[in-house]
């Protein structure tokens, strides 16, 4: 069984068709890329596994369980978290509250414990600040620890909303664009811990248009408007004739 | 950090304190009615607040409470119910519509929802107006005094029976400032914060949006009909003119005023604007016996329900705006941030003077 699965995934806003009869899985504990060209519907791919956008036909499953109909906060519940390309942190929040701010799930408190101040909220909460410090540890955000997220550069901005999707203690992570607007130290830094979540047993799914990332997957799928041309590992699609004359122009 | 919290709480504490002291010693009517205004505005601006806190700014605050009031009045007028049950019915009705119609609106953002609660509220209150069994134009009248159901309490207390009043609305007043007080400093009202800077990304963290607008639409609810119900019974007879556009513009005036920044803004501008507005009264009912023209005149335009009044409150608001952005809370913030503009325009200007040399 794959973890995520999608059958015949369809979307169209009016007569425009953005995904056209999709196929996809990704396995438990893999790194898979999801490439392909400006407008090839990789964010609306995000949005429709997410419960952004409804599909217009077709079937997503995660863990076996179809979850096409459900709503943004029962896809986070279930275990899939995910970034933003834009707008991806609350501004006024300090990186700190950023951060303990996703611990909405995992440890749940409900809202009258939390009323409360119920012995479990406490326990709940000490371990949120614990755990929230050793995230921004493994990310190093921790010398920017008590900025507002707003006056951060954009580069620590991504991380950030990488940060906030790991503390929802995701199964599956869905990160959008993670190394888009980054300098090359942050690329390089930013690649050795998308690596690394791999082994705290995270499956991570990345849309990215920077070709660096294809070191550290297992394997690609690659869009062209709205459909799959190619299915397997990063070598394969460097060598495939229809991945290189639509996504690198031309021929090699 | 720890200090700004400490002293937060005590002057929440002083607050306390001198509302619970001074209707004690001012042993007249006209100054108790003042504290009472002022606490139900400052139940009112705090209610509004928590909505506020979640990204949205309701307009039918005044309406819920005329809902709790109605509620309670005609509860007891029609079917007799004691008074320590017709005020919290009638802030459970009000909850409960608030919910029912909160439902729908909490899908809208900004300034439609602003707009559909202020359709709604004006729509409740027009129903009412024309429910014969609620008193129609003439409003409800005759509901079951909280002094005489009080006169026992304040027999006992050695209190005048509009100070025992006081105390219960003082009280109940309270309970509300609590219960939201506590929402906002724990993680719900984080949760509420972080509804308001991106839905989106609240909802990509497991935060469902509908239930957590409705929870704060419900509280504000729950404090606006309680307040209103308890209101209901010491006036005795009760109107929908004054549950309606201008009450809730008079709650947001109270809110904006004070600040939004902090829980205590909405309560400073609850008592400075209630003060204002109870001077202004008292001149209005002076003008009365005056024979001095001009003081008359001003007095009229200065009134609080005079035909000026939407210019004034319009132009205080705009002064506030633009001078006051954080209200009278932010103050200190405000001066601090226009004396570090003023110190770096100094230093660009040094630079630049330095650099033509």
């Amino acid at each position: 069984m794959h973890l995520l699965e999608t059958s015949g995934l369809t979307k169209r806003f009016g007569g425009l068709t953005v995904m056209h009869d999709l196929d996809f899985h990704i396995d438990e504990g893999e790194i898979k890329g999801f490439l392909g060209p400006n407008g090839a519907g990789k964010s609306t791919f995000f949005n429709l596994i997410t419960g952004v956008l409804m599909p217009t036909s077709g079937h997503i499953f995660y863990a076996g369980n179809e979850i096409t109909k459900a709503k943004p906060h029962q896809v986070a519940k279930m275990g899939i978290g995910r970034t933003f390309q834009l707008n991806p942190l609350f501004g006024d929040f300090t990186v700190f509250e950023n951060v303990t701010a996703a611990y909405h799930l995992r440890p749940h408190s409900t809202v009258p414990q939390v009323f409360f101040n119920s012995k479990v909220y406490k326990e709940n909460e000490k371990y949120i600040a614990e755990s929230a410090d050793e995230v921004l540890e493994f990310l190093g955000l921790t010398h920017v620890r008590n900025e507002l997220a707003k006056n951060l550069p954009h580069g620590y901005q991504k991380i950030l909303g990488v940060a906030r999707a790991l503390a929802t203690k995701p199964k599956l992570l869905l990160l959008d664009e993670p190394l888009g607007g980054m300098n090359p130290e942050e690329i390089d830094f930013s690649i050795k811990a998308i690596s690394k979540m791999r082994d705290k047993g995270i499956t991570v799914l990345v849309v990215e248009h920077n070709m660096q990332i294809l070191d550290i997957l297992d394997s690609v799928t690659v869009i062209s408007f709205g459909e799959k041309i190619f299915e397997g590992t990063p070598e394969g699609m460097r060598q495939d004739p229809t991945v290189i004359s639509t996504y690198f122009g031309g021929t090699v | 950090m720890k200090q700004p919290v400490l002293k937060g709480k005590l002057s929440l504490l002083i607050l306390c304190v001198l509302f619970f002291v001074l209707p004690l010693a001012l042993n007249s009517r006209s100054w108790v009615d003042l504290f009472i205004t002022i606490v139900v505005n400052m139940v009112g601006a705090v209610a509004l607040r928590l909505i506020v806190i979640s990204g949205n700014l309701s307009f039918a605050q005044g309406a819920f409470m005329g809902v709790g009031a109605y509620t309670a009045g005609m509860l007891a007028v029609y079917l007799n119910v004691p008074i320590w049950l017709s005020i919290p019915a009638g802030a459970i009705m009000a909850t409960i519509v608030g919910l029912i119609t909160g439902w729908p609106f909490a899908r809208l953002k900004s300034v439609y929802f602003s707009m559909g609660t202020m359709f709604m509220g004006q729509a409740l209150m027009l129903m009412i107006s024309a429910w014969p069994l609620a008193g129609g134009a003439l409003g409800l009248q005759r509901i079951p005094s909280l002094t005489s159901a009080l006169s026992g309490v304040a027999d006992v207390l050695h209190l005048k029976g509009y100070q025992a009043c006081y105390y219960l609305i003082f009280l109940l007043a309270l309970f509300c400032l609590v219960i939201m007080y506590r929402m906002e400093h724990c993680r719900i009202g984080t949760t509420l914060r972080a509804l308001a800077q991106s839905e989106e990304v609240a909802a990509s963290i497991g935060v469902n949006p509908t239930f957590y607008r409705l929870l704060a639409v419900g509280t504000s609810c729950f404090c606006m009909g309680l307040i209103g119900g308890v209101q209901s019974h010491y006036l005795t007879t009760i109107s929908y003119s004054s549950y309606g556009m201008n009450t809730t513009l008079w709650i947001i005036m109270y809110m904006m005023i004070g600040g939004t920044g902090k829980f205590v803004g909405p309560l400073y501008g609850a008592i400075v604007i209630s003060i204002v507005q109870g001077i202004a009264n008292l001149l209005t009912s002076l003008s009365g016996s005056s024979n001095n023209e001009s003081f008359v005149a001003f007095a009229h335009w200065l009134g609080a329900n005079s035909a000026y009044t939407p210019f004034l409150t319009a132009a205080v608001l705009l002064v506030v705006a633009y001078l006051l952005p954080g209200g009278l809370v932010g103050i200190p913030d405000t001066i601090r941030a226009n004396r570090a503009r003023r110190a770096e325009k100094k230093e660009a200007a040094e630079i630049a003077k330095g650099g033509s040399k």
